[in-house]
């Protein structure tokens, strides 16, 4: 059922599910009415089968499932907030840009595929040229998936996906500890379905996931000519792998002509920022959406907290406000993070500026701006 | 729509062997055996997996425009 909260639709990245937004939820849900889905042959979606054969086919099998998916009798038939990570951001700008009328707000989490490809130094180059490199370039192109990998495991994927989750999560929020064996069963669930939607990868990435065709770009051109003017958001994980030097860029450029575009780093938290500060993300989320789409939201808010800062952003005083010293955070800097996992004192951090967020957000002035 | 693995039926729900190499069960076949994945399967390590992460807000999931999608109902309900 369709509430009259705004709604907020999320789809998730690659080799994952719309199940784990999970940890995000309460205080989403708080604010909006959230729609997560499974992108088309991905988590738990039908697995159709599904050749690709180029970008240009591989995007638009994407977008006909986005349109057959906001075209439904169920989907929202106003403006909403869309929210994709990783390669779902990549595909819900597309669709966003594709379909300008249906998108309030459009936030991109950690989007892959923003910017082009650098051009090596040669040294770069020589590592490329590695025996390394050049069997795992053959690999991805041949469609080496880690969803394939989990099925040639057979019945043995189970503990090769726990593997995975317990080192990938090891640094996890204190505040929400990860229930490592259900979500590894459901990773497992998802990846050892048959393929389909993941066989696009390797048209829409280069080995090092550089896009073929950048999306950067792409918005930059609908920003400014008009093609798209709903406010943009990019959020990434302050140890995200994922640099917002190219978001930067495209947020920078499009204000120029008018559209209210801003970065923002969300603290303790990686490349799945609504796993690794879910309150963080949520509060992100939020704050944007209230600053930036307030009419879609409802009158008046407090920031939620001190989780984010902004990046070269022209507009949110309340960020600014509410991310304290961190605020002074620049481009160049935010750029060179770098990859390192959080120490056990940043985790504590973390739970504690979690659980900060999490009684504001709760109990405090979103929730009151919400009832008022 | 489809049926809603809800919280509360998870809850009911009796925890999924999570690890070990499990040997085929009477009945099975060898493809049964290494290929364990089942859409049912599926469903259901989806919903003990919000649960266990404490997903309480009341849920529905559907298949909607050929994806499947999980509808959460937001605490409020309008201005």
């Amino acid at each position: 059922m369709l509430t009259g909260a705004p709604k907020i639709v999320m789809f998730h990245g690659f080799a994952s599910g719309a199940g784990l937004f999970a940890l995000a939820l309460p205080a989403l849900t708080q604010q909006f009415e959230v729609i997560a889905v499974d992108m088309p042959g991905c988590g738990l979606s039908p697995r159709i089968p599904y050749t690709p054969t180029s970008t240009e086919t591989s995007e638009k099998w994407y977008m006909d499932a986005f349109d057959a998916w906001f075209d439904s009798k169920e989907a929202p038939t106003e403006p909403v907030t869309l929210l994709g990570h990783s390669l779902g951001g990549y595909m819900s700008a597309l669709w966003a840009m594709k379909s300008p009328d249906r998108v309030a707000h459009l936030v991109l989490a950690s989007p892959v595929g923003v910017p082009h490809e650098p051009q090596w130094t040669e040294e770069q180059q020589k590592h490329r040229s590695s025996w390394l490199w050049w069997t795992l370039s053959k690999l991805w192109s041949n469609n080496a998936t880690p969803q394939s990998l989990v099925r040639l495991a057979g019945p043995w994927g189970r503990d090769l996906t726990t593997t995975i989750v317990k080192k990938r999560f090891s640094f996890a929020t204190l505040a929400h500890p990860l229930h490592v064996p259900s979500l590894a069963e459901y990773i497992y669930q998802i990846s050892a379905a048959p393929g389909s939607g993941e066989w696009a990868l390797k048209y829409i990435l280069k080995p090092g996931a550089w896009a073929f065709n950048p999306i950067g770009p792409r918005m930059i051109e609908a920003g400014t000519t008009g093609g798209f003017r709903a406010p943009i958001t990019f959020l990434y994980g302050s140890h995200d792998w994922m640099s917002p030097d190219a978001a930067l860029d495209v947020a920078a450029a499009v204000r120029t002509a008018g559209v209210d575009a801003s970065v923002h780093v969300v603290q303790q938290a990686g490349h799945q920022i609504f796993m690794e500060n879910p309150e963080g993300f949520a509060g992100a989320v939020i704050q944007a959406a209230f600053s930036k789409t307030p009419a879609l939201m409802g009158p008046g808010m407090k920031a939620p907290g001190a989780a984010f800062v902004g990046l070269g952003s022209a507009a949110p005083a309340a960020a600014s406000a509410a991310s304290g010293a961190d605020s002074e955070l620049s481009a160049s800097h935010a750029a060179h993070i770098g990859t390192e996992m959080p120490d056990e004192t940043d985790v504590s951090r973390q739970a504690e500026v979690s659980a900060q967020v999490s009684a504001e957000i709760a109990g405090g002035p979103l929730a009151a701006s919400r009832e008022a | 729509m489809a049926a809603l693995p809800s919280p509360a039926q998870a809850q009911s729900s009796q925890p999924e062997q999570l690890s070990g190499s499990p040997a085929p069960e009477p009945g099975s076949t060898w493809s049964d055996w290494f290929f364990p994945y089942t859409a049912e399967k599926g469903a259901q390590a989806e919903a003990n997996m919000l649960r266990n992460h404490g997903v309480t807000t009341p849920y529905e999931v559907r298949l909607q425009g050929g994806l499947h999608t999980i509808h959460f109902e937001a605490p409020f309900q309008g201005l």
